[in-house]
């Protein structure tokens, strides 16, 4: 069957009433993060089977614990009091016979006074159309049961419909029974497992009915009774020796399983410690700079005075200062000049008078004293007042004032200022030296800034493309840095551990050696004591069924053998299909198989197992492994009868896959249903989505909130637009 | 897998070969109610039988050992 469409009305995101219709091929539902992608996938989960995905638990819970989540918020919001309803209907068409099939779930709540009851739980209706006819409800629940497994049987379910997180768990490498679990539902491995059990058990019981003959034909019952005794305590040892055997060989393919993830994860464990030391380096260099920055720039302001870059311009004051004062001290000087010249002629006149008669003679008392008599007491002459005698006294009253003066003596300025303007004289020529220099100063300065700045940026950019690569690489191996440094530890630990289970092994196997030789010489003993024939019916009896218990272990090995080649084939095609339009790694996937249980891995050519591989590389083996598990059953046809509806598978692709696993998913599976966001980001890719030709397409959608992202919390105003594409 | 392509699936195993039950190749066009009623043929149809009716494990063994019990 496949699905015609889907209705949701006021389920969750979807507002109001909703269509998709679908068509076969591989159908797109196109959409961001939190556009409403997974609510569709959730929307037919839950008219199945009444749960949703909880994505913080990561599974599927009854929609009554989550009832409060399932109707629109903006329904709810809007609605007047009373009743609110959601519903979410399926439309599913048997092309065969043209029936159409609806199932309908339905949801309702009551508001009241603005308080809303969810109370209720959901319902389910489910209706049968046959070609030209009226639709008919179905309510016979073996009639529905049909119709279900006719949409989805339930043991290839988990491996139809799933979500991208749900592909570890579908094929778990940490779990290699995952895969044999998966051959055994999807398979009649089953049947062959439960018949080598009848026949072991056949055999056993006739065994048993042999020695109960032999012990009644024993000449010594006693010896008899007693070799029955070592054979049980023998067979008890065995079956011990057995029990631990098995748990040394699980414990050591579960060591050489870790040793071999973690040497998958070693080369990666390798760049992310590498890159780990680089960016403390580089962190390391970026602090520096960004500390030399720093400094850089609180010294910059300070520069203005302790480089002198305040005095920036300042040329030409120093220049007229310096003819200024240039001026001034020839002034001076030449002020100087004129004192000294007046000096030399009145010390002349003083000398003069003093070669007439030396200073103080006659003394000054005396001279007063002729002033006063207008008579020279020297020669006694009259000197009469006003006469030249009088006068030449008089003049000797001036002589003892009059002294010779050095030009020390005389103040040549009234205010001295030479000294001081020297000092700034000198002192502006040292800051012209500093001032010639200060241009070039403060353009080293700047440069200097912009080349640490320069720096700085190059170092950031280099930490963010270390941090870039090893976040990219954490997000595709799951590996942390603290995990990266305990790697090599852990591998060389499990590797310890697989050969310490190693040993253990062979010791066992010798054991166990030893106990089936001394039960086989038991067996001996006790046949010897029997006298007289055994029944030769009996004796063919337990050939017989030794022979049918041998062919039965090894049909059931061969079958499986087969099971796993095919399945590896199909894997392999899958896997093909996948990367043949890329340049990424290739390989072949092998199942490989350690104790029994079966895992896959990626060889080359040689068989050599390829490690190292990304994320994306496995989510391929594991798709490419669980498309394998249905295409492998051909004589079923279950790719042509079931669709397949996976949300989010892509995510861990890489836009490198995204188109070759739908060209590859559109040629599997007749009807698909795929969500996905790879296609909302990424144009090139859509435009190769709707143009494709070697894509079976069907219908294609794309989905959006009715707000921006900003406002999309806001969900009471909520809906979501639904935009076909073709 | 119907009982008779599983019991074709049986015959294929070569000790039905080498212990002289079967021609080479015979398996494949071996019927269910092949006439020469071969002792361990039979007896593997008793238990493929058991399995494919859902039968109890107990039941289909002592059937099958009652079988042989009364073939030799």
């Amino acid at each position: 069957m496949i699905l015609q469409s889907i209705d949701l009305d006021n389920f969750m995101c979807y507002y109001g009433e909703n269509r998709f219709e679908f068509t076969e091929g591989i159908n797109v539902i196109i959409g961001d993060n939190g556009y409403g992608k997974s609510k569709l996938y959730d929307a037919i989960y839950w008219v199945m089977y009444d749960q949703v995905f909880d994505t913080s638990s990561k599974e599927f819970k009854p929609t009554k614990q989550l009832n409060n989540t399932i109707i629109s918020d903006r329904a709810l919001h809007e609605a007047e009091d009373g009743q609110i309803q959601c519903s979410v209907t399926l439309t599913f068409i048997d092309k065969r016979n043209e029936n159409t099939y609806t199932l309908q779930r339905q949801l309702k709540a009551t508001k009241e006074n603005g308080e809303i009851n969810f109370g209720s739980k959901s319902s389910r209706r489910v209706t049968k159309k046959k070609a030209y006819l009226t639709a008919q409800v179905v309510d016979n629940n073996e009639e529905i049961e049909r119709i279900e497994k006719k949409i989805i049987p339930e043991n290839i379910r988990h491996y139809m419909w799933f979500q991208g997180e749900q592909i570890e768990k579908l094929i778990d490498f940490r779990d290699n029974e995952t895969l044999t679990q998966a051959i055994n539902v999807l398979s009649d491995i089953s049947n062959f497992d439960n018949i080598s059990e009848r026949t072991e058990a056949l055999y056993s019981q006739v065994k048993n009915e042999l020695k109960k003959k032999q012990r009644s034909l024993s000449k010594d019952k006693e010896k008899s009774d007693s070799l029955e005794d070592d054979r049980k305590q023998l067979e008890r040892k065995l079956a011990e020796l057995k029990g631990q055997l098995k748990e040394a060989e699980e414990n050591s393919r579960k060591a050489e399983q870790k040793s071999s993830q973690l040497l998958n994860k070693l080369e990666d464990a390798q760049r992310i410690r590498e890159l780990d030391d680089k960016r403390k380096a580089v962190e390391k260099d970026f602090n520096n700079v960004h500390q030399q920055l720093n400094n850089e720039q609180l010294t910059f302001h300070k520069k203005m005075f302790t480089n002198s870059w305040l005095l920036k311009g300042t040329e030409e004051l120093f220049e007229n200062f310096s003819e200024q004062y240039s001026k001034y001290e020839e002034d001076r000087l030449n002020k100087k000049a004129e004192i000294k010249a007046k000096l030399a002629v009145e010390n002349e006149l003083i000398k003069e008078l003093q070669t007439r008669l030396p200073v103080n003679v006659p003394e000054p008392i005396y001279v007063q004293q002729m002033l006063k008599e207008q008579r020279c007491l020297v020669c006694n002459r009259e000197a009469k007042e006003g006469s030249d005698a009088y006068k030449s006294i008089e003049s000797l009253v001036n002589r003892s004032k009059k002294e010779i003066k050095e030009l020390s003596d005389v103040e040549i300025a009234k205010h001295d200022f030479s000294n001081s303007f020297k000092s700034l004289y000198h002192n502006g020529l040292n800051q012209e030296k500093i001032i010639s220099r200060v241009d070039e100063d403060i353009h080293n300065t700047l440069i200097r800034t912009q080349e640490l700045l320069d720096r700085k940026g190059e170092l950031r950019e280099e930490l963010d493309e270390i941090t870039a690569e090893m976040e990219n690489i954490v997000i595709e191996t799951s590996i942390d840095t603290d995990q990266a440094k305990n790697i090599i530890n852990d591998l060389r630990a499990q590797n310890k551990y697989a050969e310490r289970f190693n040993v253990d092994i062979g010791y066992l196997n010798n054991q166990i050696k030893e106990v089936e030789k001394k039960l086989k010489k038991l067996e001996k003993d006790y046949e010897d004591l029997v006298v007289g024939d055994v029944d030769k019916g009996l004796i063919k009896k337990v050939d017989l069924c030794e022979e049918l218990y041998n062919a039965a272990t090894s049909t059931r090995d061969r079958v499986f053998k087969r099971l796993i080649d095919t399945l590896e084939e199909e894997a392999n095609k899958h896997y093909l299909s996948m990367t043949q339009d890329n340049l990424s790694v290739r390989g072949i996937i092998k199942l490989r198989e350690y104790n029994g249980n079966y895992t896959p891995e990626l060889v080359d050519e040689n068989d050599n197992q390829l490690l190292q591989l990304n994320t994306g590389n496995i989510i391929l083996i594991k798709l490419a492994t669980i498309m394998a598990i249905i295409s492998a059953r051909k004589s079923t046809r279950d790719t042509a009868l079931y669709t397949l509806i996976s949300d989010a598978p892509m995510s861990a692709l890489g836009d490198d896959y995204t188109i070759g696993f739908c060209k590859t998913v559109s040629q599997t599976y007749r009807q698909s249903i795929i969500m996905s966001k790879e296609f909302y980001k990424n144009e090139d890719l859509r435009r190769e989505l709707l143009n494709g030709n070697n894509i079976n397409l069907g219908k294609v959608y794309m989905i959006t909130p009715n707000l921006p992202d900003s406002e999309r919390t806001n969900r009471k105003k909520l809906s979501t637009n639904i935009k076909p594409l073709n | 897998m119907t009982r008779e392509q599983l019991l074709r699936t049986y015959l294929e195993d070569e000790i039905f070969t080498e212990n002289g039950y079967l021609e080479p190749g015979e398996f494949d066009s071996f019927e269910w109610n092949d006439k020469r009623r071969i002792l361990i043929i039979e007896v593997l149809k008793i238990l493929i039988k058991g399995e494919i009716d859902k039968e109890g494990k107990a039941t289909t063994v002592r059937k099958a050992n009652q079988f042989i019990s009364n073939q030799l």
